[in-house]
């Protein structure tokens, strides 16, 4: 009896915890934000009050939660906190430095404590640093500023660590993972559910005597229908979560950066309310990362360089998100040097990447910055330049079933734009069949479909075969024979080709039949099929059956292998 | 390397070519009738295919070719889906007998003394013995009968080789 009530209660101290892990993300991003704020020049009576606040209740539930060396430690920033509050200090850089620094101190506690790992807070260190603000003279904080700019490289560094293994684990870990829906979501659902539950009443009452009340029924199941779809809408509206803590998290990275790299830079961004599938929005957080490194490093000048160029001394990092044409959109632009097209070319000529008499068009060269080891500076700095970056960028964004596009004019600007699916989940599919396997391929995949017999073909070694579409030849891919299916389909005259666009180049897969179109809810497969090549997930048809999903880029991939 | 020997408890008995094979019933998730499913592409030859189990697409794995047992048509072949730790297979097997509770003296783990030719001992735990009561047709004398006790988990990780942490 008395094992049990121990046991609950542990339960219980667990469930604590996990709130307060939640509740501290918050406080720690509205910390963050303020401090931000405050670095700015913001009024900062409010701010003050708002750091105060936020210190404050982080500290009393840490307490609460047995986190005690945590509460000490913040403790220490309270009192920091409560001078700046009384105007006995006022805010410094150095100030400034400490608050951020002693941020990502507890950022790391609490994800060394949430998995359960030993963690540790250097106190003395964060208590030496206080003393030092008070009395420093100018010489001497700003030896402090540099020993704290070492202590934030470190930090960087543990976070871009942290990100791989976010990175890796994501979607892996559903049962452990928490989001934050709106209210009013949760509202429509139930009013959705509402109504369902009276149809569902109807429909019983109804059932009595179909034949009289046919007329009534059938309107009750059209109801019914368009509910569920709605029903459908909503729910899956709950895994959809806004832009606003990437914009933050790329605010903050840009300020550490561009102090790195003592180069001013201002951050816009607009759009944070737009919502993104929170694994989509996870996936993003790297790439974006390497990306606005790379513009604060590659694009943007140093202040003098600026001035010389005739341009503001301070540059501009924009981050904007939006939809447009049924994608979720995210353009991050700097106003700084551009990409130098004959720069590029050069280099790509001297690693061998072109060869030299290639004529290329401005896209396909600046394309090249995705090639893997492939950097135009000349040193490789700790923030980005080491050639690889990019292409992981591009890579990344392609498993999310995105693209990725530049637009840039030499001296003026350079601006990526993501193209994302809105969601993860769910999404418009062509049924194919694959030897007798019904497949699907996302229609985002597809450009064209056509007839093979209205195909102009034509053999080469090996039994593959070239095809003609739109006035240009490109390989003929047998999914099935690739994928391993089997039964083989024959090439009959319903065989058709869908013209799929992979590494810039169309290719086009041969399938047996399409069979139609329909919405996809996709599903995971059993983590004995993770590994199986081609295969992204399956789908559940209108009959039951179950409908195999198609990576695309993967079949491709495996027939190069193939006819290489 | 020492195994955990087979241990005390209820099994779900089922027929696999003409042998009795049991598995723990706590991890037997539910028994299902034969149906169709969505082939796969040559994964793996233990693998039959998906389908659709209440909205949750899991995969079918074939014990009658894992066990090396001949195939033969079984007149009513049932699926057994387990779930071991969140890792869930269904198996084709050729019937379901029925839901034994093996008592500690019943159960003989030396099989795992003996070392085999090849791995196939790795994924049995033991025998179990039941007595079956004397019937008139078997000659009036008492009959013990088999079991093989299956690491049903061991024998899916051997023959997928899914990553399950254990």
């Amino acid at each position: 009896m008395s094992n049990e009530t121990s046991q609950s209660d542990e339960a219980f101290f667990l469930e604590i915890k996990e709130v307060f892990y939640l509740e501290a993300t918050t406080f720690l991003q509205r910390f963050e934000d303020s401090v931000l704020a405050l670095e700015k020049g913001e009024s900062s009576k409010l701010l003050v009050e708002e750091l105060f606040r936020a210190a404050h209740t982080i500290k009393g539930s840490a307490a609460s939660v047995q986190f005690a060396d945590l509460a000490g430690y913040v403790h220490h920033l309270e009192e920091v906190l409560s001078q700046l509050k009384k105007e006995e200090i006022s805010t410094s850089p150095g100030l400034i430095e400490i608050l951020l620094v002693a941020l990502d101190q507890i950022r790391a506690y609490l994800d060394c404590a949430r998995k359960n790992l030993p963690c540790e807070l250097p106190t003395e260190e964060l208590k030496l640093k206080i003393s030092q603000l008070g009395t420093a003279a100018p010489g001497k904080e700003f030896r402090a500023s540099e020993s704290l700019h070492a202590g934030l490289l470190g930090s960087k560094v543990k976070e871009s660590a942290q990100i791989e293994v976010a990175g890796s684990s994501s979607g892996s870990n559903v049962a452990n993972d928490y989001i934050s829906i709106s209210l009013l979501k949760i509202e429509t659902i139930l009013n959705h559910f509402g109504e369902q539950v009276i149809l569902q009443s109807v429909l019983e009452h109804v059932e009595a005597d179909l034949i009289a009340q046919e007329q009534l029924a059938r309107r009750t199941i059209r109801q019914l229908s368009k509910l569920t779809l709605m029903l459908q809408d909503s729910v899956l509206s709950l895994r959809m979560v806004p832009v606003r803590p990437l914009v933050q998290k790329t605010s903050r990275t840009l300020r550490d950066i561009a102090k790195l790299l003592s180069k001013e830079i201002d951050f816009e961004s607009s759009g944070e309310e737009v919502e993104l599938d929170k694994t989509l929005a996870e996936s993003l957080a790297a790439p974006l990362t390497h990306i606005i490194r790379n513009a604060a490093d590659h694009g943007i000048e140093l202040p003098n360089d600026r001035l010389a160029k005739g341009k503001s001394r301070r540059g501009k990092i924009e981050m904007r998100a939006f939809y447009n044409g049924g994608f979720f959109n995210l353009e991050i632009r700097d106003n700084g040097k551009g990409l130098d097209k004959q720069r590029l070319l050069e280099k790509a000529t001297d690693v061998g990447i072109v060869a030299p008499d290639a004529k290329l068009s401005d896209e396909q060269i600046y394309d090249l910055i995705f090639h893997a080891g492939f950097s135009t500076k000349d040193a490789a700095t700790e923030i980005s330049g080491r050639g690889f970056g990019m292409d992981i960028v591009r890579k990344e964004i392609a498993s999310l079933r995105g693209t990725i596009q530049i637009k840039t004019k030499l001296g003026e600007f350079t601006s990526f734009l993501i193209q994302l699916p809105m969601s993860v989940a769910i999404f418009n599919g062509m049924i194919v069949n694959v030897g007798k396997t019904l497949c699907i391929i996302p229609n985002s995949e597809i450009g064209e479909i056509v007839r093979l017999s209205d195909l102009k073909r034509v053999s080469i070694q090996g039994g593959y075969e070239m095809v003609e579409i739109s006035n240009r030849a490109m390989p003929m891919v047998p999914v099935a024979k690739v994928t391993g299916f089997q039964e083989l389909g024959e090439i009959s005259a319903d065989s058709v080709v869908i013209v799929i666009r992979y590494n810039d180049k169309p290719y086009a897969l041969l399938v047996d039949e399409v069979v139609g179109q329909q919405r996809v809810v996709m599903k995971k497969l059993g983590i004995e099929l993770q590994d199986a090549p081609g295969l992204s997930g399956g789908a559940i048809l209108a009959d039951g059956n179950v409908a195999l999903v198609l990576k695309v880029g993967e079949v491709i991939d495996k027939f190069e292998l193939r006819a290489a | 390397m020492t195994k955990p020997g087979p241990r005390p408890g209820k099994y779900l008995i089922f027929r696999v070519g003409n042998e009795r094979y049991a598995i723990a019933l706590s991890e037997v998730r539910e028994v299902i009738a034969m149906t169709g499913m969505t082939r796969l592409p040559s994964v793996n030859e233990s693998l039959e295919g998906v389908f659709n189990l209440r909205g949750k697409i899991l995969s079918v794995a074939d014990l009658r070719h894992m066990l090396a047992q001949s195939d033969t048509a079984s007149k009513r072949p049932c699926i057994i889906a387990v779930d071991i730790n969140g890792f869930e297979v269904a198996n084709i097997v050729d019937d379901v007998i029925e839901v034994c509770t093996f008592k500690a003296e019943q159960l003989d783990g030396s099989i795992s003394e003996y070392s085999f030719e090849g791995v196939f001992k790795d994924f049995i735990l033991g025998v179990a013995k039941t007595r079956i009561p004397a019937l008139a047709d078997s000659g009036g004398k008492e009959i013990e009968q088999l079991t093989i006790l299956l690491d049903i988990e061991r024998l899916l990780n051997l023959n997928l080789q899914a990553k399950v942490a254990s």
